[in-house]
């Protein structure tokens, strides 16, 4: 264990020196983990059936022999992904331990009993069982995030530099921002009914609205923190306001208004269960919903995962994009 | 350089300042910055202004630049008042404001941008960067850049627009003195080429005396203009020679009038 701890210190070092270590310690520690969570599943019995079991032990073992086979096997892959794996070794044996843990405390011994724990064979199973029904919600979460994610942020960034541009806009535009803000999602309900003809618009509305406040109010915080002295320099080369916003306001802002946009993804995908409250036929948040009602947690946990996947997968995506449009920052490594 | 598009560029105008005062408001009470200064400023002619910190020297900047309007008196570019900013007057700030989230090459492209005319300006734009020596950063970002880099990008950025009045607020004062040694002559040969009207501000009797054909001694604030010293060296612009020294000493002890006696490290 301690071998594995200073293979973690001193890991990053290694993966870029030339005489990186002919074996991958910590890839044995983690296979070992992996291993010792498949034999614990598929020799000790489950107390109450959950089926897949044995589906988790052979993922289990599959993991296991993939890890123990990269051991001296390391040295073939190409530098670039041996040098990932190294990075994540921790990680992964981490990841089994825990596994080994979740599996003997829920499934084998029942410590942590039915129906508000699962073990990771309850959601293996729920995914081969009602794998299509997720599906379907995905694809119907998906266009309700993508409208309204994507309407949300492009009104609140607009409103946003409004703001920040426009003494007068800032004026009542400001406490109208700040009253609307902390309102929950939920109570919108009522008056986005009456407003909007279809309850899937009324969706979208709750979606938008929950991104589109963090990126009005931080688009407008740094249009607002933008250096006078930029705009001064500009204006003695003779620019107008068109200028103004576009060459200053706009660029200057974007570290600002990346904030938000991170701010509005979390938000938006912790409303989607509320959107999904009116009246939806499909959708993750329905989902979970639904199978609350029917207290079957190990459906809502395995729902959860899969959108917590999807949403930090969108966070890395705009960390990308983030990367790329602010490279001019100090610190960013174009 | 080929002659700027917009009109009003290329040589020096004249510049007037007609008894101007000028107060700043701090919470309600006046705080006088200038006081009643009239001077003249021949069209190509090179002029530095010295004077404690704080007097006001900025001030006046932004008041040629048209950022600010005088509480009193009138300011002139040529025989035109000068109400607001235009790009034949540029004032080169006292920290280089480069944009960070632009390019050496789109900073110093930003005033044609500005004004729509970066079609023809590309080739202008090129050399006013080879000018500073700045070629091959073309596409370096600010943060790239060392502080005497990021200077002369700021100082071709305002070169690029062809100015006839070109205001500097302390160059060069935070670089090291081989650096600003090298960016003073220069500044010196890029005027001798051009001859804009150039004001420089600056807290370096060197380098007032070596820049320009006159220097200005203000007061403490309210600035007063306490003395002038006109520079008669000719082309021979040496850092040693006795003629420099001397002036150099003159200027000190009146600037040391000045401030009252305060002590100050002004070279
Ligand atoms: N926008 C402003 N509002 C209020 N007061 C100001 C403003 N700008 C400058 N002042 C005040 O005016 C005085 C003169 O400032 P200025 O910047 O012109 O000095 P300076 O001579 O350039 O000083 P330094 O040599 O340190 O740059 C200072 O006391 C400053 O506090
Ligand atoms: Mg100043």
């Amino acid at each position: 264990m301690s071998s594995a701890v200073a293979d973690v210190e001193t890991g990053a070092a290694l993966s870029v020196a030339r005489r990186a270590e002919a074996f991958w310690n910590t890839g044995l520690l983690a296979g070992l983990a992996w291993l010792a969570t498949a034999l614990v599943t598929y020799v000790l019995p489950d107390v109450v059936p959950w089926g897949s079991t044995m589906l988790f032990a052979v993922l289990c073992a599959a993991v296991a022999l993939a890890l123990l086979a990269l051991v001296p096997g390391i040295r073939l892959l190409p530098q670039r992904i041996a040098a990932k794996l190294r990075h994540y070794g921790p990680w992964l044996l981490a990841l089994g331990l825990w596994l080994l843990f979740w599996e003997f405390t829920t499934a084998k011994t029942g410590w942590l009993p039915k129906p508000f724990f699962s073990p990771p064979q309850g959601l293996i199973q729920v995914y081969v069982a009602d794998g299509q029904r997720l599906l379907i919600c995905i694809a119907y979460t998906a266009r309700l995030w993508l409208l309204g994610f994507f309407s949300g942020i492009a009104v609140g960034y607009v409103i946003g530099l409004a703001l920040g541009w426009s003494r007068s806009f800032a004026y009542w535009g400001m406490p109208l921002l700040k009253l609307i803000g902390p309102v929950p999602a939920s109570a919108w309900i009522p008056v986005t009914f009456y407003f909007f003809p279809s309850t899937f618009q009324a969706s979208i509305f709750i979606v938008a609205l929950s991104c589109g406040i963090p990126v009005a109010i931080l688009t407008a915080s740094g249009v607002g923190a933008i250096n006078k002295a930029y705009y001064e320099v500009a204006r003695t080369m003779g620019a107008g306001t068109s200028y103004l916003i576009r060459h200053i306001a706009i660029p200057a802002s974007l570290p600002h208004v990346f904030v938000g946009l991170f701010m509005g993804l979390y938000y938006s995908f912790a409303v989607l269960v509320v959107a999904e409250m009116l009246g939806a036929k499909y959708g993750l948040g329905w989902y979970i919903q639904f199978q609350t009602a029917y207290s079957a947690y190990a459906n809502v946990y395995a729902t959860l995962v899969i959108m917590a996947l999807i949403c930090a997968g969108l966070v890395k995506a705009l960390f990308t994009v983030r990367g790329r449009l602010l490279r001019w920052q100090q610190g960013f490594i174009a | 350089m080929t002659a700027g598009a917009h009109t009003e560029t290329g040589r020096g105008v004249a510049v007037d300042v007609q008894s101007v005062s000028h107060a700043y408001s701090i919470e309600g009470a006046p705080l006088p910055v200038l006081d009643n200064i009239s001077l003249r400023v021949e069209p190509g002619e090179f002029v530095s202004c010295l004077g404690p910190s704080g007097c006001g020297k900025s001030t006046l900047l932004r008041l040629l630049a048209g950022l600010e309007t005088p509480s009193r008196g009138s300011l002139l570019s040529g025989s035109a008042r000068i109400t607001g900013p235009h790009p034949s007057r540029i004032l080169a700030f006292q920290d280089a404001t480069l944009f960070p989230w632009a390019t050496v090459w789109q900073n110093v492209a930003a005033g044609p941008t500005a004004r729509n005319e970066l079609r023809g300006s590309r080739q202008r734009i090129d050399e006013a960067i080879a000018q500073v020596g700045l070629s091959g950063f073309e596409r370096a970002y600010p943060h790239q850049l060392s502080g005497g880099m990021a200077q002369r990008a700021a100082l071709a950025r305002a070169l690029v627009n062809d100015p006839s009045v070109l205001l500097l607020d302390e160059p060069f004062g935070k670089l090291d003195s081989f650096t600003r040694m090298a960016l003073q002559d220069d500044l010196r040969a890029l005027w001798e080429e051009k001859r804009f009207t150039g004001i420089l501000v600056t807290h370096d009797v060197e380098e007032a005396i070596l820049l320009s054909e006159r220097v200005l001694v203000f007061s403490d604030r309210p600035a007063r203009l306490l003395r002038e010293f006109r520079i008669d060296l000719g082309n021979d612009r040496e850092r040693t020679s006795r003629k420099v020294v001397k002036l150099r000493g003159e200027i000190l002890s009146a600037l040391n009038l000045g401030h009252r006696g305060k002590k100050r490290e002004a070279a």
